[in-house]
């Protein structure tokens, strides 16, 4: 397995904004790009968020839109921090342990 | 070189979790970038090659200096544990090999400060989780998080909508949020880096996710032994306090 970590900017993000982001709560956003001859491609980005699971704040105006119609807090209140690209391949045997899991999820079914 | 106590609590299964690896190498490396009184303090890029699985137990982490300019310092770090008892004190038996675990590369730098928000950058995109963390209904405990992470009862997370990519790629997101009252931006800027270098594998569409979760903290004292340096802190985030005690006496505490 082979993997790559690529820090965006210095962390912790500075003090004057701190405070605007979950002290305890991060971000994942992965995506599958190539699954080819048994090799696995991901990338996964870390976000800063505006605040911590569950923890809404009354001034978040969560649903307030800009001038994009994108959400506000999308813009001004995440931080990209940190890009993971990672290759591994793929045994047979972690190929039989996810069909079984879902099998087990009931996202597949026998036929 | 420092010694490492690879905790058992950051384990996938019975192997430890890479992520975590990460965070022991990261943090050699600025321990490294301290005692030898380097200008440059911040991980840029790393990259690393997995060749066999880490167990629980003793490792050694060997750093070598490749160049030194006036902005870039590489390095290569390596995890070594001994084989098959990582424990082991009898190093000249045949029946224990030393075993290059890792093999990683980093780029060490300054980094500047994030942008601040409304000051367009490559870094300014809209984020792709598209639910406010704050707004989330936590009540029900969030989404089953493994068991088979050892560390699962020190984290919470929800699954939410994201940005799908156009390309036909698989995409996944998720806010995580860790239970033991840790502070991410209170981490050093060491373990941050792999506070997130977490990385979720979703092969096909079975959605079975594999988590590789770095979560360091700066431990109370230090359990690396460097051979030739002072201690460096690779053990960790102890979810409980027992394996903190534990960890905490097994090595002599952090004098640097």
């Amino acid at each position: 397995m082979s993997l790559s970590l690529d820090f965006k900017s210095k962390f912790p993000l500075s003090p004057s904004s701190r405070a605007r982001y979950g002290t305890r709560t991060f971000g994942l956003y992965s995506t599958t790009k190539t699954i080819h001859d048994g090799r696995h491609d991901l990338t996964v980005e870390v976000w800063a968020g505006p605040a911590d699971l569950g923890a809404r704040k009354p001034e978040a105006r969560e649903g307030e839109l800009d001038e994009d119609r994108v959400a506000r807090w999308r813009r001004e209140g995440a931080r990209l921090v940190g890009v993971s690209t990672q290759v591994r391949l793929l045994s047979l045997s972690l190929i039989l342990d996810s069909l079984r899991h879902a099998l087990r999820q009931g996202l597949l079914t026998r036929s | 070189m420092f010694d490492v106590d690879v905790s058992p609590t950051w384990c996938v299964g019975s192997v430890a979790h890479g992520g975590y690896l990460l965070c022991i190498t990261t943090d050699a490396v600025l321990r490294h970038q301290a005692l030898v009184g380097s200008a440059h303090h911040d991980p840029a890029h790393l990259t690393s090659q997995f060749f066999s699985a880490t167990v629980p137990g003793k490792a050694q982490v060997e750093i070598q200096v490749v160049s030194t300019t006036k902005r870039w310092t590489r390095l290569d770090v390596d995890l070594y544990q001994w084989s098959p008892d990582a424990n082991t004190s009898t190093f000249t038996s045949p029946d224990n090999q030393r075993i290059l675990r890792i093999r990683s590369h980093y780029l060490v730098t300054t980094l500047p400060e994030h942008p601040e928000a409304g000051v367009l950058n490559y870094l300014s995109r809209p984020c792709p989780l598209l639910e406010h963390p704050g707004g989330i209904q936590m009540s029900d405990g969030g989404d089953e998080v493994p068991a088979k992470l050892r560390f699962h009862q020190g984290l919470r997370w929800k699954i939410v909508d994201k940005v799908e990519p156009n390309d036909g790629s698989l995409a996944w997101a998720c806010w995580i949020e860790m239970k033991g009252g840790e502070e991410v931006d209170q981490l050093s800027s060491a373990s941050l880096s792999h506070s997130r270098s977490l990385a979720l594998s979703a092969p096909y569409r079975v959605h079975k996710l594999t988590l590789y979760l770095p979560l360091q903290r700066s431990c109370p004292s230090s359990p690396t032994s460097p051979r030739t340096g002072p201690r460096c802190c690779p053990t960790a985030f102890a979810l409980d306090p027992r394996e903190l005690a534990r960890s905490s006496t097994a090595f002599p505490p952090h004098t640097s």
